[in-house]
């Protein structure tokens, strides 16, 4: 099974790279041709523990497909986060009705979770000198509304994607090695940012929410890292440094 | 970071709408059909592992039909204008 999700792992790397760097089109066509492989594979397999990772996986080429196919144009920038996350969150619950992630928000471990949720303001710094120092735009919501939006649609929706389904479903297939391949799929779906040091530091906040999430066996702190983490890019050192 | 990035805004405000609902539009839709007809044929079709087919295949096709949902809407705002 291992050699299943290495490849499904290239090949979302390659239909994101694909889709980023040359054209959205043939990167679209080939999530659209990963979908049916996956689902094929999965149907054909026993649905034994290892395979739960196969329909999880599917949510990565929708996710693509959702944000570069929704109509946004005819709507303020601040909403898109509502107007992709609700479908893929759709999605990710379904994911959940089939593979059944043991997620949970449970309040154990509290010292722990707040310590790794307030991790995301330092991080947050990192973030926002590589993206300086890379000299690309971040997307910044221009109110407070866009950053509780983004935040709850954005934020939250990609940790309990990549942390909570994800994270679960490819311990079955790799153990403690989940946390790893969590994170490249994470960071493989950022790639976007056009900043290869954007892309390190956003994956190395993933890797710390994943180290979170499979410690304390719940996504609280893991959702506080992102909210802290997006916050500080977005509102506070920008505050800070007047830029 | 991975749902709304550079790329995503670059491309959805430098490429018009009648560009991407021909382009990248064109293949949701044609996944969508293709899934929802696979659906189908699994539910005609019975067998042991039918409610594992259809609910792997809700994963996808319930997020695109949102989607469809939104463009026809946008569709018709833009024709009562």
């Amino acid at each position: 099974m291992q050699k299943t999700a290495h490849s499904y792992l290239r090949a979302i790397a390659i239909a994101e790279s694909v889709t980023v760097f040359i054209a959205p089109l043939p990167g679209i066509i080939l999530y659209a041709l990963m979908i049916p492989l996956l689902l094929i594979q999965f149907t054909r397999s026993s649905q034994t523990s290892p395979f739960r990772l196969l329909p999880a996986l599917v949510l990565l080429p929708i996710l693509r497909i959702l944000s570069l196919t929704m109509p946004t144009q005819m709507i303020p920038i601040t909403y898109w986060p509502i107007l992709i996350g609700i479908p893929l969150l759709a999605g990710i619950l379904l994911t959940i009705r089939l593979v059944g992630p043991s997620i949970g928000m449970q309040l154990r471990d509290i010292p722990i979770q707040l310590v790794i949720g307030a991790a995301g303001i330092p991080l947050s710094l990192l973030a926002y000198h590589a993206a300086r120092f890379s000299q690309r735009e971040i997307y910044l919501p221009d109110s407070l509304t866009g950053l509780v939006i983004l935040l709850i649609f954005s934020g939250l929706v990609e940790e309990l994607l990549f942390r909570g389904v994800l994270l679960d479903v490819a311990r079955d297939v790799y153990g403690p090695g989940a946390i790893v391949y969590s994170t490249i799929l994470y960071a493989i779906m950022c790639l976007g940012t056009f900043s290869i040091s954007l892309v390190v530091v956003v994956g190395l906040s993933g890797f710390v929410g994943a180290w979170c999430t499979q410690r304390t066996h719940s996504l609280l702190g893991a959702m506080l890292l992102r909210t802290c983490f997006l916050s500080g890019l977005i509102a506070i050192w920008p505050a800070i440094y007047g830029v | 970071m991975s749902l709304i990035n550079s790329f995503t805004v670059t491309t959805l405000e430098s490429l018009s709408y009648a560009v991407l609902s021909t382009t990248v539009g064109v293949v949701s839709v044609l996944l969508l059909i293709g899934l929802l007809t696979w659906r189908e044929i699994v539910n005609v079709a019975g067998g042991q592992h039918r409610q594992i087919w259809k609910r792997g295949l809700d994963i996808a096709i319930v997020p695109l039909l949102l989607v469809f949902g939104m463009i026809v809407v946008n569709r018709l705002l833009e024709l009562t204008r």
